[in-house]
């Protein structure tokens, strides 16, 4: 636009948004272009330092000035700069954040100010507040548990506050998993450890930090389907608990105690990874080097703080290249197993003992990362490792990539670039000027208003395709599934360490590095969401799931007299079985406990139909009871977590 | 639009489905009107294929990048200045000892001892070695590379690669697989389309207008019960059970958003799929075909793919395409123990697979290729190799005319031409492909009966290199 008025895109938070600003001004009066901001340390004016220069601005244009809004040309074009405003966030305060762009303009050494118009997005509704109802409550714990049940939805109602109930779950002993598999196995069988870590999902009360875990086992991913770890079943334990621990601790810490441990050293093949050797054509293992960037921290292209890829003629911008993998290959030298007994050699090894450096092979020369930080020569093993790591920590992309995976795994696969940034702001500073805190970024994803309102403000967007996992857990724990005799959960067609070939799902059982499901899958059908988990329903894990379903419910429920066998998993439907003679209360009860929200109308009206058909007999109120939890539990519906 | 969206959107809401059979066989019919009332230029039936009988093309994915390097080796080494002695110089201690190769043809070249059958293969004239093949936008030089000149995107990350060689094009933004593009235009009026994947989703069966079935190998394929009134147990009251989830298909179609609608439709392609394919995928004496493949996973998959081609005639199946995927290639460490391990699955499981092939007497109309993320590093790291960029394929099946095809690049450590380097002229052991993924899968698209029109549709980029038909089929 020659007259100099332009339009920014919506700007509803700390954001960085490369905008086009035309300015008409005498390149000899041309003195800087300022931005007038409300921030939450009040209104800020500063001047924006260009990171291209300036110089073809100033010289051998004239304009004339534009008063208003016509400007005439004099023959020669109008200059469109593109003013990127990440250089705000380098001359803030630490801990301050834009909450609005006020004003734009150029200033001119006459001080006259031409100015560029912006539109603010209006803010984001505020969390509503007042009673939390039944199907918020569901919905809410849905999100940060591996299901709602009806004592944990009258616990959150009582307390009547999102952040009070998180403030309750931070609290709670961790519930691990190392000492329980020590104590019944010998650690050579994943079977096991699959025991335990279903009981802790089904029935221990830190539901939402193991919810984070599992969450954050999808990221620093492991697996013992790698032949090397299925036999180091206390290591993979001691992994996963690492996880939970450190759930709502520091991401700095996290990824280190990610990095230095052997279980992740043995699968990302950092362990005895040894500095060059020229003669022998032998260089530094790439594998962690490439995957610690790629996939815990940064990811392949660059981000703005709204997670949404840059691009530079329409091309997404790399964040790294090959050279700078060689680089961070090299840093992550020297490194083994703690208890080895010499660099090559070839026994058992603990692999809960984190690795320790060997001097001798590391490589000490000097070593260029990101942003150009540079590692200098002769530093240690453990010196390199943390400067690596820092390195990662700070780069500008940690906070959105996280926040965008993290807000996937627990509340919808397609956040709004706002949310991302909502959530990325608090991991780049938690309110207390600290970087990286994961109790404040998991509050701040179940506390937005995204998470809370989606349904309503979303209604063709928002959601995700429930995991499989999730969801079967999420069944046992409605309807208080009691494990059997054995105490160890089981489905009639698969034992509970198999599930993973009927679910394609299995913790720490990923096929590769890349999760079960790959991070840009799409929903398809037409559809250009994004929807990974989709990825993992095919045709016939669908019907194996639903006949999971099927066979749980109406074979193995409590109210069956005959042929239960005493180490079946059960689930209990006395209370269903209760509501059965009104058929309006059981479905009432059971849609909000299952969906959260009511079945559509025409849904709804046949399933009345067919629960109304049984008699009122015990028999008959039993078929009702299984029907309508049959019904809604494998509909579409329940696919569907929104 | 896939045709199951298109019958969809057809369907009035809350139709009743009391006559289940019924609604199926409507759905069938709407399914093959909807696929080629919207198909695109494509997608008319080839005549081909009426006239060579059927053909099934199966994709081998070798998942984490396959050192292929490893497994077909220069063997001229009673030479001077040999290829062998400059593969061995550069490979190290993981180079394989020249008296342990089996020789394929002439002897120049051989096997890894590790993979027996694939030599047996090879040796009775039934495979072609393509040579140092990767994505490539068109003949890319050394300095080509260095100055960033139409170089396939985000090269040498196991994700992005994945999707270059599935799609054959050099650049990220396509989402089409080659193999699904394939079964668009030749399968177009399919009542169930014969496409299949034993591995889950994938990109390369994943085109518009094709739908591909996903099965799995350690599932056997069931039926829906609660959906499907036919199947009856010891509750009698399934047929209004059944007529409840109908309702809920229709409802979640009618009033919910994309992920209702699209999961609706899950659904019932899964009931359809199960229906037809439960006997023809069942593990049963009467659908033997003769594999010995227990506890070895790959071979479990092609096990599915035998039985599917044995019953392709009864299916009504003319062109069918198939996915498998073996993971655990990405060898950064420890590779001489784990490539054995993974030489064994994979060598055992093509063995068994073309020994079914051929007992079904379906040789020549079954061919079967790998393809992989990239070759790996030709030197190493200590006790593996790096991610890399070319590396070899093989494809296999009696319509195959025996041989090495594509030019074997330089393994040599100094003044490479086929080596990426970097700008201090390192040797990076990262070959630069001499023959491009688009002229290899053109090379397959052919057989499978797509016209030089419709690879030029498929494979924009094959347009800048002068082989469009590799020769090998």
């Amino acid at each position: 636009m020659a007259d100099g008025t332009n339009t920014y895109r919506t700007f509803d938070g700390t954001g960085t948004v490369g905008n086009e600003v035309d300015f008409a001004v005498r390149a000899s009066d041309f003195f800087g272009v300022y931005i007038e901001t409300t921030t939450n340390r009040g209104r800020r004016q500063f001047k924006i330092v260009p990171r291209s220069t300036w110089p073809e601005f100033l010289f051998g244009y004239r304009y004339e000035v534009g008063i208003g809004t016509q400007t005439r040309r004099t023959g020669e074009r109008i200059y469109r700069r593109s003013i990127d405003l990440a250089f705000i966030a380098q001359i803030l305060e630490p801990g301050t954040t834009i909450t609005s762009i006020d004003k734009v303009f150029a200033r001119t050494r006459s001080q006259l100010d031409i100015e560029v118009e912006v539109v603010n997005a209006p803010p984001p509704p505020p969390p509503p507040t007042g009673d939390i109802t039944r199907s918020a409550a569901v919905r809410f714990l849905t999100q940060s548990s591996f299901g709602a049940t009806e004592a944990t939805v009258a616990e959150l109602m009582a307390m009547g506050s999102y952040d009070a109930w998180i403030d309750d779950q931070v609290a709670l002993p961790i519930s691990r998993t190392e000492a329980e598999v020590r104590s019944r196995s010998n650690g050579s069988l994943g079977t096991t450890r699959h025991y335990v870590w279903f009981n802790n999902a089904v029935e221990e009360p830190d539901q939402l930090r193991q919810r984070v875990a599992f969450a954050l086992s999808q990221l620093f991913v492991v697996s013992d389907i790698d032949y090397t770890l299925s036999n180091s079943q206390y290591a993979m334990c001691n992994y996963y608990d690492m996880l939970a621990e450190e759930a709502f601790g520091n991401f700095r810490t996290l990824l280190e105690r990610v990095t230095l441990h052997a279980v992740m050293g043995s699968y990302l093949s950092m362990v005895r990874n040894e500095k060059a050797n020229v003669a022998l054509n032998i260089r530094p293992d790439e594998n962690f080097a490439r995957e610690v960037m790629q996939l815990f921290t940064i990811g392949l292209f660059e981000l703005d703080a709204q997670g949404q890829v840059r691009t530079s003629n329409g091309r997404p911008i790399e964040a790294y290249d090959q050279r700078t993998v060689e680089q961070f290959a090299k840093t992550f030298t020297g490194w083994n197993y703690a208890d080895t007994r010499s660099w090559d050699a070839n026994h058992a090894y603990d692999r809960t003992l984190p690795m320790t450096a060997w001097p001798e092979y590391h490589d000490t020369t000097r070593k260029e990362l990101l942003n150009g930080t540079v590692l200098p020569a002769g530093q240690t093993a453990e010196q390199d490792m943390q400067g690596a790591l820092d390195n990662l920590f700070a780069h500008s992309n940690v906070g959105p990539f996280i926040a965008t995976h993290l807000i996937r795994q627990l509340v919808t696969s397609n956040p709004t670039p706002g949310y991302i940034g909502r959530v990325a702001a608090a991991f780049d500073d938690d309110g207390n000027g600290t970087r990286g805190n994961m109790e404040a970024v998991v509050r701040a994803i179940l506390t937005d208003t995204e998470a809370r309102n989606g349904p309503e403000t979303l209604p063709t967007t928002f959601g995700k395709v429930r995991e499989p996992l999730i969801r079967m857990i999420s069944l046992w724990r409605a309807f208080t599934a009691d494990s059997g005799s054995r105490g160890v959960y089981s489905t009639p067609q698969r034992a509970i360490d198999q599930l993973d070939s009927l679910f394609l799902q299995g913790p720490m059982r990923a096929p590769s590095v890349f999760n079960f499901f790959p991070a840009g899958g799409r929903l398809g059908g037409g559809s250009t969401l994004f929807a990974p988990e989709k990825s993992i329903l095919s045709e016939s894990g669908l019907a194996a799931i639903n006949n999971a379903f099927f066979n749980q419910i109406y074979d193995r429920n409590n109210r069956r007299e005959e042929g239960l066998v005493d180490y079946w998993t059960v689930i209990d439907i006395d209370r269903e079985y209760d509501l059965a003679d009104d058929v309006d209360a059981l479905i009432d009860h059971l849609e909000i406990l299952l969906l959260g929200h009511p079945l559509p109308a025409d849904f709804r009206s046949a399933l009345e139909t067919q629960v109304a058909s049984h008699p009122t007999t015990p028999e008959g109120l039993t078929y009702r009871a299984m029907d309508a939890i049959y019904c809604i539990a494998a509909s579409p519906f329940h696919l569907v977590q929104k | 639009m896939s045709p199951t969206s298109t019958v969809s959107t057809a369907q009035p809401a809350g139709s009743e489905s009391n006559a289940g059979l019924m609604d199926r066989r409507r759905f069938l019919a709407l399914a093959g009107m909807g696929v080629t009332v919207t198909a695109m230029p494509l997608s008319f039936a080839s005549a081909a294929a009426a006239q060579t009988g059927p053909r099934s093309l199966v994709c081998v994915f070798l998942a984490g990048g396959a050192d292929s390097a490893n497994i077909f080796i220069p063997r001229d080494f009673d030479q001077a200045g040999s290829t062998y002695d400059t593969y061995r110089t550069t490979r190290g201690v993981l180079a394989e000892p020249a008296n342990t190769l089996i020789p394929f043809d002439d002897g120049q070249f051989g096997f890894n001892r590790l993979f027996p059958e694939m030599a047996r293969i090879a040796n009775r004239g039934d495979m072609a070695i393509v040579q140092n093949v990767g994505p490539l936008a068109r003949p890319t030089t050394r300095a080509d590379f260095e100055a960033g000149r139409s170089i396939p995107e985000v090269l040498f990350s196991h994700n992005s690669q994945q999707k270059l060689w599935q799609t054959g094009r050099p650049s990220l933004a396509p989402s089409q697989g080659w193999g699904g593009r394939i079964s668009a235009v030749v399968n177009g009026g399919d009542e169930i389309a014969p496409s299949f994947s034993i591995a889950g989703s994938n990109i390369w069966s994943s085109a518009q207008d094709a739908p591909y079935s996903r099965v799995s190998a350690s599932v056997a394929v069931s039926r829906l019960r609660g959906y499907d009134a036919e199947l009856r147990n010891w509750i009698d009251s399934f047929e209004g059970v059944e007529s409840v989830m109908r309702t809920a298909l229709n409802s979640a179609r009618a009033t919910g958003n994309e992920f209702d609608r699209v999961l609706a439709d899950s659904i019932d392609t899964a009931i359809l799929t199960t229906e037809q394919l439960r006997d023809a995928t069942a593990a049963s004496a009467a659908n033997d075909v003769g594999m010995d493949v227990d506890g070895n996973d790959l071979g479990q998959q092609l096990q599915v793919v035998a039985r599917l081609i044995r019953n392709r005639q009864s299916l009504g199946m003319d062109r069918q395409i198939f996915f498998v995927r073996m993971g655990g290639w990405d060898t950064h460490g420890e590779q001489e123990d784990r490539f054995e391990e993974l030489a064994q699955e994979f060598d055992e499981a093509i063995g068994q697979f073309q020994g079914a092939v051929d007992r079904l007497g379906v040789t020549d109309s079954v061919t079967t290729f790998t393809a992989s993320d990239f070759g790996r590093t030709l030197g190493i790291n200590g006790d593996g190799t790096d991610h890399a960029w070319g590396g070899h394929a093989f494809v296999m099946g009696g319509a195959v005319n025996g041989g090495t095809y594509g030019t074997f690049p330089s393994y040599s450590t100094t003044n490479n031409p086929d080596d990426t380097g970097d700008r201090r002229d390192n040797f990076a052991g990262r070959l630069i492909p001499t023959t491009a993924v688009a002229q290899h899968a053109a090379t397959l698209a052919r057989w499978m009966g797509l016209s030089e029109r419709q690879l030029d549709q498929v494979f924009p980029e094959l347009l800048n290199f002068a082989e469009r038909d590799l020769g090998f089929l």
